[in-house]
């Protein structure tokens, strides 16, 4: 398997700064504005006085003004919570271009903006329906601990999604960046699930060439790489098209679902090189402030 | 619908085989896949989309079984009963008379085409037809009958040997006609390169006829001129094309003279070798070169030293008989026109007696009489008298290679042939149709030959062929020696007279075999070659006296007077193939074996 974190990779990503759209912030103190209004030295609106409030915060020169008391309102500045999650069955260790080795990528990329933000960044590694939870990491010398994560982790396995998150810790507002193929049953439960945990959700989904094209011939058994289960089939041109057919019905059916919950749908391609999945794939996340 | 085997209904069995080959074939190739999620889908789909797609899957094996199938049904040999023409018996009637020895193709004879043609129409017979074959030239022979071996016909087809006689398929559907009764639903097929009508049978002729290149010398003959040889050869150009040939003659295999011959297309001419100085007995023609045909490229003739043979000519004024008499070597001829004193003559004892237009009271009772216009009620009965007709020689004895000469004459008697003679001219007039206006044959030991017309009123002392008519009329008349012919066509037979005090007689024939007859008075029929064959008579068959007789190749097998393109019988048709019923069978097995053979290829390409 292709390295995943190789000197491009690196060389790239010291060029890459990103600011990630985050409505609302839940973590502590930090560099990321907060909708609550709080103690940082941004301004940010008027208010009458009210009882309670700190004297400190009037505004004399208003006061002078107008009068009245005013209350100066400034913005709290919190840090982010991203949640990268990365689906490692084995489905995922697939494609000459491999998938894995992309998603590593996405990862360590995602990892880096987060971090480089000042916001928190928790590496989910979702494996055979649990989950591997690390402690929330800031500041960049944790970069390098989550590439250790990453450069560590294996894709085996099957994949239970929806038991994975229900044990992963969404408590507080943030966003998850889902990297996964997006092969289960019930992808729409666990858009819906993050979603119920105040995620704001960004699946990245990745998918090989050889998916999108299959180039099979004869009589194929296809045994799934995760469960062991085959299937016999004699590839002709009407089933290869069938399963064009059924490949652009999964996908758009992904994007209906992204769409009606709000989540951010992004398809990567794992023969994109690392140009094209920083600049290309990511750039979607970026915020213009 | 019927079908001729049941036992391919046992292959059924091997149906399951191909199945499961089929299985073991079907190993799959084993591929990984992420995961089965979409690829269930599609399965899903697909069956839900064409409830035949599991079929379709298969769709090699269901084309190989289907294949199998109709190779079983195939192998049955189906047949449609009771529509159109079912081949139930053929026969096979192959010409092999002289014409099939001409070149078709290259080297291959127009019998070797026959042959091929044959042989190619039996093997495309459906199995269990039954097969007859019969070689037709001068008479049929039936070669193999009702065979349903069709190997075993195809051999004796090949076996059937070219003959050098005068004939054609005729005789074999002749055959076929008084045979066919015995044979359900039978169907004639004749390769032949003449033609011959079909009528009563069932069946058409294959045309093996090609036009090639093809001179022949239709005949040879002699007469004496003061001591020397007056020797004459008809020469025909058979071919389309103009041509020149050089004659040779030969007298006992000494060139005797040569000339140089120029033809058109189909034309004859007469080439005369005058005062020949040869005192031995055979003399043969030949043409240089080679053509289509070589048999008719040589020709014989027998110079024989026959007694004098004396001849009585009572006539008038006759001097058409007397020249032609005097062409012939060994006769005395003595000439009178005083009837009255015939009687003094007969004393003479004269081996022939020539009456012209008139008869004598008392009628010799010894030597052979030849009678132009003279009734003798009491040897034969006259039908009546035509003032005009148009006469025409018959194919007898006596109008040997002069068959078909016609010519006009006057005032004709019309005979009721004797029951011991035989009619050699004939007139067809519009009220009575063909009647006998001469005839000959032998009465009480004498031959008795007679013309039914003067000759001074008609045009028979003008023809070509007169000459040859009065010379063969003497021959029949005043044989002498053992043989009565000197020149006869392959196949006819030779009257053989020995001396009963001598040893049987042999014949040694052109390649040196002898032959002992087993009667001193026989027709020796083995005329099967062309060339001089000696009879002998003496107990030293080599050093004793001996005759010869010459065998020609017949003149009318050189032509192709009669094609069988030409037939305008509406009941005969005319093909330049055979068709046997098209033996399906054959096909379809070759057709499922082919496309067996591209499943295999596209299978394994695959």
């Amino acid at each position: 398997m292709e390295q995943a974190f190789n000197s491009e990779f690196y060389a790239k990503l010291r060029t890459l700064r990103m600011s990630i759209a985050l409505s609302n912030a839940a973590g502590m103190s930090g560099g990321r504005k907060s909708k609550a209004k709080g103690n940082s030295v941004e301004f940010s609106d008027f208010r009458e006085y009210m009882l309670g409030d700190d004297i400190r915060r009037i505004d004399w020169n208003a006061y002078g003004r107008f009068d009245k008391l005013f209350i100066k309102l400034f913005m709290e500045e919190k840090e982010g919570l991203f949640h990268v999650i990365l689906d490692t069955s084995k489905s995922m260790d697939y494609g000459e271009k491999n998938k894995a080795v992309a998603a590593k990528r996405l990862a360590g990329a995602l990892s880096y903006i987060v971090l480089e933000n000042g916001d928190r960044l928790f590496l989910d590694i979702m494996k055979d329906g649990g989950i591997e939870n690390h402690r929330g990491m800031t500041g960049m010398q944790a970069f390098r601990k989550s590439i250790e994560i990453l450069e560590r982790t294996d894709f085996s396995g099957g994949g239970d999604f929806l038991g994975s998150l229900k044990r992963g810790n969404f408590k507080q507002h943030g966003m998850s960046f889902f990297i996964s193929d997006g092969y289960c049953d019930n992808f729409e439960e666990v858009i819906k699930y993050l979603r119920f945990c105040h995620q704001e959700v960004v699946f990245l989904q990745v998918l090989s060439p050889e998916e999108r094209d299959p180039r099979f011939e004869g009589t194929v058994q296809m045994v799934d790489c995760e469960t062991g289960a085959d299937i016999r089939m004699s590839m002709s041109g009407s089933v290869l098209r069938s399963y064009k057919k059924t490949y652009e019905d999964f996908i758009r059916n992904i994007e209906a679902v992204c769409k009606k919950h709000s989540a951010i749908y992004i398809p990567i391609s794992s023969d994109a090189g690392v140009d094209s999945l920083l600049y290309g794939s990511l750039a979607k996340l970026a915020t213009n402030n | 619908m019927k079908v001729l085997y049941l036992w391919p209904l046992a292959l059924l069995a091997l149906v399951p085989v191909i199945i499961f080959m089929y299985l073991l074939k079907q190993k799959a190739d084993k591929k990984e896949v992420p995961s089965l999620f979409l690829w269930r889908e599609t399965y899903h789909n697909i069956e839900a989309n064409t409830p035949w797609e599991k079929l379709k899957k298969n769709w090699l094996m269901i084309l190989q079984i289907i294949l199998f199938l109709i190779l079983i049904f195939a192998l049955m040999s189906p047949y449609l009963k009771n529509l159109g023409k079912s081949n139930q018996h053929v026969v096979v009637v192959i010409d092999n008379s002289g014409s099939m020895n001409a070149v078709y193709e290259g080297e291959k004879t127009r019998l070797d085409k026959a042959v091929t043609e044959a042989t190619d129409y039996v093997k495309g017979l459906r199995n269990g037809t039954g097969i007859s074959v019969i070689a037709s030239s001068d008479e049929a022979t039936l070669v193999v009958t009702s065979t349903e071996d069709k190997d075993e016909a195809i051999d004796k087809i090949k076996a059937i040997q070219p003959t050098l006689n005068a004939g054609s398929a005729y005789a074999g559907v002749e055959m076929v006609k008084t045979m066919q009764s015995q044979w359900p639903a039978v169907t004639t097929v004749c390769f032949t390169d003449s033609n011959v009508s079909m009528d009563d049978v069932d069946g058409y002729i294959v045309d093996v006829y090609k036009q090639k290149e093809n001179v022949g010398i239709d005949y040879l003959s002699h007469g004496d001129s003061s001591g020397k040889l007056v020797i004459l050869a008809k020469v025909t150009n058979y071919g389309e094309k103009d041509t020149a040939r050089q004659v040779t003659l030969y007298g006992d295999d000494q060139i005797l003279s040569e000339q140089s011959v120029s033809f058109g297309p189909n034309e004859s001419k007469i080439v005369y070798f005058d005062k020949v100085n040869f005192k031995g007995n055979v003399l043969r023609a030949e043409l240089n070169g080679s053509d289509s045909l070589n048999d008719d490229n040589v020709s014989y003739d027998i110079v024989s030293e026959h007694k004098q043979v004396k001849v009585l000519l009572m006539t008038e004024k006759n001097a058409y008989i007397e020249k032609a008499l005097e062409l012939m070597e060994g006769i005395s001829v003595t000439k009178s026109n005083d009837i009255a004193s015939f009687d003094s003559f007969v004393s003479q004892d004269f081996d022939l007696y020539i009456f012209d237009c008139m008869m004598p009271e008392n009628f010799p009772q010894r030597g052979n009489v030849v009678i132009f216009d003279a009734p003798n009620p009491n040897l034969y009965t006259e039908k009546g008298s035509l003032d005009y007709a148009l006469v025409q020689a018959k194919s007898t004895s006596i109008t040997q290679y002069i068959e078909g000469m016609d010519f006009g004459a006057g005032y004709l008697r019309v005979f009721q042939t004797p029951t011991w003679a035989e009619s050699f001219l004939a007139a067809d007039t519009e009220d009575a149709g063909v009647v006998d206006v001469g005839f000959y044959g032998d009465y009480n030991g004498q031959k008795i030959t007679v013309f039914g017309f003067d000759l001074h009123n008609s045009e028979l002392p003008l023809k070509m062929e007169f000459p040859l008519l009065m010379y063969n009329i003497v021959n029949d008349n005043v044989a002498t020696g053992m043989l009565t012919q000197n020149v006869v066509s392959i196949g006819d037979g030779v009257q053989v007279n020995a001396k009963a005090d001598g040893g049987l007689p042999a014949v040694v024939k052109p390649d040196k075999t002898e032959v002992e007859l087993s009667d001193y008075r026989i027709v020796f029929t083995n005329t099967d070659a062309v060339g001089v064959y000696a009879v002998t008579q003496s107990e030293d068959r080599f050093n004793g006296e001996r005759e010869y007789f010459a065998v020609n190749f017949p003149s009318q097998e050189s032509g192709a007077e009669a094609l069988p393109s030409a037939n305008s019988d509406e009941n005969t048709d005319v093909k330049k193939s055979a068709t046997a019923d098209l033996d399906l069978k054959n096909i379809i097995i070759a057709a499922i074996l082919l496309l067996l053979a591209v499943e295999w290829i596209a299978y394994l390409r695959k």
